[in-house]
């Protein structure tokens, strides 16, 4: 099996293309001929057989002790000191990433062939996401750090195309332009990094044609030569960090380029699930675990990495104490978390930040698909204000919800609490810890239970406010009678219990030493991740943070009980009385406003205020100019002024005749455009000859 | 310098390649050109059996003998009035000067790079004694991929130049 | 210096690059252009095949050779195609005439 994996592991990732052109070429012709539903269920199967052999891979792989296997699909590009395979990269950290992918991949794609029943586009929706879990595959198991950026790229596309599917409505696109637009800052900095580092080590290690220097393992094991390299007086170790991880801010939604995300909620429900919650958000928390030993050759960037990440888990969590949309809270929860996860890298603690990549992609996706399921129940309503009282109506959702919550609130047993303690833990204790971002990170964990419940009840208890606030159903009426809210189909429901199921279960992977378990999850990646500080491992003071955690946990969720489930009457007062503070938080600090107004206002200002320069101040010399030659021809005399006109004229009529001279050169005969080349390049030729 | 038999034979397809370039430049008879062409063609093949490029070289001979000369003395043929052929490939006078300039200036770098330039050599490589077996297993491995979009591409040629040549273009 | 060595192929297909370069931009009729377009693309091929030879020692500059070749069998084809298309609709293949890249 193992030569199976060595030679043929590229098929895991061709599968799902082959799904994405099947659909996306035959698409209309398969609905045609086997009805709506085929386009899903083929999708479903290619990303299921990508599921069964990435489960071989991952058996492989842990059966091999750590030893990483490579897959040499294809040599890419040969260039002299540019050699780039297309080859992909097996071991423990990439097989883990590889069955998130796959496995809550294909019970996305079966909950889409419900969810997007009867859509007009839905063999489209199916190219897409395919093209998505492809992507997403090069990303995690690129064994170079080009064709990881092929990935990049793949899914930064692939995220813009899902976000503005339904793109009949305006705000749509808006948000995929946003999204793609704000991405493209971040990877500008990612391949700037890219460039620095195959710039420094194609001329410090002085490679043999042959050795592929973007490769992971090229790169492990010449990193110590960025040691005391310098650029423009800086660190080049920290310059080529940070520009990556402005690469990951953009990917992975962090302070400053988090706006995008939000906003990204427009998609499918499926696909914010998926995308913007489960996979594609974590690339850049998992491109800073694979090039930890890059990472961890910079302390200020690793400090910037903490902090920017404690930073965006506080920000992001007030944020979404006061959204109205279902899927805007769950939006502003998942920046948090993610915020979480680059503490984690950050204060050194690789494998915390990993485990919480996977403990995160199960609950988050499981409360991002109940919220989807909610949606559908609901006919199209997102505003948690609307709602209530669903419990008895979907029991099947609820109880995967409330679990998902739970995990996510930090209630042990559940997976969220073994991951987040984990992270906490490091945030106090580790290498690069400090207590100040232990206490960001606790704060946070306090804010998100207080959220998560109000979403909670909001949508699942008391009484029902579907026509509380409109009532313009009965206007349609007895259409109104039609608009029961109704458990969703097993195809929707069932992926849902199994991701709750896992969003429970999935911590028990990680039960740290103190608990009394062994910490498996950070044995498994030791061998991509190193060992990190497990010293003090029964520390008291590992347990009073674990107390205090869960604590704020229980005070969060118990905050929320008495505002929105014992006296509604709270937060009404609340906000009228903290007013101000209220507007700020309920506005998300006006940060999006303050792009606009910096960025897009900013740049069309510029713009005018060159305007206005070229009209005032070019004219104004040219009005000073022509007053001074008046009065020197006035001064002057006749003489003067003949021989002024003169050169005013010469000035234009030389203008003309250049004009003209020059329009010639755009003959439209392309010999001459050939000709023009050949005499700059012969010039350009012997000019450098002359000077060597 | 021994100059053996060798080196005769090679002077003399250098020769066939070059000097029928120059009248391929300076004719004034798309008729010769293109028959000047067909020269250049030959010899260049010629030299391909000297690089010991043997499937190259009737590759050459098959392609550009066989296919692009036919090809382009049908479309001489098929645009042109065969009584006024004498004036059928002008030169323009001005660029033809001012290229020459171009081009004698890159002659002149080039052949000074020339002179003093040292090639990475490769030799203790041995040169495979047939190329057709290794050229094959070559583009069956390691260039299977170009070999299929070049595939594709000359079905596109096909397609493409029927519709572009159909009677009624609109 | 050995005759059959390195430098007379480059010589050799420098000439022809340069009368291609010439011809390319010196021809009034469109089938003069091609012309020239063959002779470079028969330059490059010939260098790529003795370097492949010469220094290199090993196929893959001759695979880049047979890749040329074939590209200019297609590029002929559809050149054809063009000049024939041209024809029929100005009645004329002088390459001066065609100005409707400028518009």
């Amino acid at each position: 099996m193992t030569y199976f994996i060595k030679s043929y592991g590229f098929i895991i990732v061709l599968l799902p293309l082959l799904g994405a052109v099947v659909n996306g070429f035959f698409g209309k012709r398969l609905r045609e001929r086997f009805g709506g539903t085929a386009s899903g269920y083929i999708a479903s199967a290619m990303v299921f057989l990508s599921f069964l052999l990435s489960t071989a891979a991952f058996i492989v792989v842990a059966g091999s002790h750590g030893a990483a296997i490579v897959n040499h699909a294809y040599t890419w590009m040969s260039l002299g000191t540019l050699q780039v395979e297309i080859a992909f990269l097996f071991d423990p950290l990439s097989a883990m990433m590889l069955l998130i992918i796959t496995g809550i991949g294909f019970l996305i794609h079966v909950y889409s062939t419900a969810y997007m029943h009867g859509d007009q586009g839905i063999s489209r929706y199916f190219a897409y996401l395919n093209l998505f879990v492809f992507s997403m595959l090069i990303l995690v198991l690129a064994e170079n750090a080009l064709l990881m950026f092929v990935g990049w790229e793949g899914v930064g596309l692939c995220s813009y195309l899902l976000i503005g599917f339904w793109f009949q409505e305006k705000q749509n696109t808006t948000a995929a332009n946003k999204a793609f637009i704000v991405n493209r800052v971040g990877d500008f900095g990612f391949i700037a990094g890219l460039f620095l580092l195959y710039w420094f080590l194609a001329k410090a290690a002085g490679p043999s044609a042959g050795t592929s220097i973007l490769s992971f393992s090229y790169l492990a094991e010449h990193a110590h030569l960025l040691k005391d390299a310098t650029i423009f007086g800086a660190s080049l170790a920290t310059v080529i960090c940070l520009a990556l991880f402005l690469g990951a801010t953009g990917k992975s939604a962090q302070i400053p380029l988090y706006v995008w995300l939000p906003d990204a909620m427009a998609g499918p429900t499926p696909v914010s699930a998926l995308i913007h919650a489960a996979t594609m958000v974590t690339a850049g928390v998992y491109m800073v675990g694979r090039l930890n030993f890059l990472f961890s050759m910079s302390h200020t960037a690793m400090a910037v990495i903490a902090v920017t990440g404690a930073g965006t888990a506080l920000l992001a969590a007030t944020m979404g104490c006061l959204q109205n949309d279902i899927k805007k809270v769950l939006a502003y929860s998942t920046v948090s978390q993610l915020g979480y996860m680059f503490l984690a890298m950050g204060v050194g603690a690789w494998s915390a930040g990993l485990f919480h990549v996977m403990t995160h992609a199960f609950f988050k996706a499981c409360l991002f698909l109940g919220a989807g399921s909610v949606i559908l129940g609901m006919h199209h309503e997102q505003d948690i204000r609307k709602m209530g009282g669903l419990r008895k109506h979907m029991p099947r959702t609820f109880a995967t919800f409330a679990l998902a919550t739970a995990a996510i609130m930090g209630m042990p047993p559940l997976s969220g609490f073994f991951s987040k303690d984990e992270i906490l833990w490091q945030a106090w204790s580790g290498e690069h810890g400090h207590p100040g971002l232990w206490f960001a990170g606790f704060l946070t964990a306090g804010i998100t239970a207080f959220y998560m419940a109000r979403l909670l009840f909001l949508t699942f208890f008391g009484e029902t406010r579907r026509d509380a606030h409109h009532n313009h159903h009965d206007d349609h009426g007895e259409h109104a009678h039609d608009r029961v809210i109704s458990e969703s189909p097993a195809a929707i429901t069932v992926p849902l219990i199994i991701l709750a199921g896992f969003s429970a279960a999935a911590g028990l992977v990680g039960v740290p030493a103190a608990l009394g378990g062994s910490n498996r999850i950070a044995e498994f990646l030791a061998p991509v991740l190193g060992h990190h500080g497990t010293a003090g491992t029964h520390d008291p003071i590992e347990y009073v943070l674990m107390a205090a955690s869960v604590c704020a946990a229980l005070a969060g969720g118990g905050l929320a009980y008495l505002f929105y489930l014992a006296r509604p009457d709270i937060p009404v007062m609340l906000a009228e009385r903290l007013g101000p503070v209220h507007r700020l938080v309920y506005n998300k600090y006006y940060i999006d406003e303050i792009y606009g107004a910096l960025f897009v206002t900013g740049t069309k200002i510029l713009s005018r205020v060159l305007a206005l320069f070229d009209r005032h101040v070019i004219d104004l010399l040219v009005n000073v100019s022509g007053l001074a030659l008046r009065t020197q021809a006035r001064i002057a005399g006749w003489f003067d002024q003949a021989y002024v006109d003169g050169a005013v004229n010469l000035v234009a009529d030389s203008t003309l005749s250049f004009g003209e001279q020059v329009r010639k050169l755009q003959t439209g005969r392309v010999q001459v455009y050939v000709l023009v080349l050949v005499c700059m390049v012969a010039l350009g030729i012997v000019i450098r000859l002359m000077t060597v | 310098m021994e100059i053996g038999m060798r080196d005769i034979v090679f002077l003399c397809v250098a020769l066939l390649t070059t000097i029928p370039c120059l009248i391929v430049v300076f004719s004034r008879n798309v008729l010769y050109s293109a028959f000047a062409l067909f020269f250049t063609f030959l010899g260049t093949s010629g030299l391909y059996f000297f690089l010991d490029a043997e499937f190259l070289a009737i590759t050459q001979v098959v392609v550009y003998i066989g296919g692009v000369s036919v090809l382009l003395l049908f479309a001489i043929l098929l645009t042109k009035n065969v009584d006024e052929i004498r004036k059928t490939n002008m030169i323009s006078g001005p660029r033809m000067a001012l290229a020459g300039a171009a081009a004698l200036a890159l002659l002149g770098s080039f052949l000074y790079a020339l002179k003093g330039a040292r090639w990475a050599m490769n030799g203790n490589a041995a040169y495979p004694a047939t190329t057709i077996k290794g050229l094959g297993d070559l583009l069956l491995s390691k260039y299977l991929l170009p070999f299929e979009i070049v595939s594709i591409l000359l079905l596109a040629v096909l397609v493409g130049s029927l519709v572009i040549s159909r009677r009624s273009v609109q | 210096m050995e005759l059959t060595g390195i430098t007379s192929y480059i010589i050799i297909s420098l000439i022809l690059f340069l009368a291609g370069l010439l011809t390319v931009v010196s021809k009034k009729s469109i089938i003069g252009i091609f012309l020239g377009i063959e002779l470079i693309l028969n330059s490059a091929a010939l260098n790529f095949a003795a370097f492949s030879r010469l220094t290199a020692r090993n196929l893959e500059g001759q695979m880049v050779s047979m890749f040329v070749i074939v590209l200019a069998a297609a590029e002929a084809a559809i050149a054809l195609a063009l000049l024939l298309a041209i024809y029929k609709r100005y009645r004329d293949i002088n390459a001066d005439n065609l100005t409707t890249l400028k518009w």
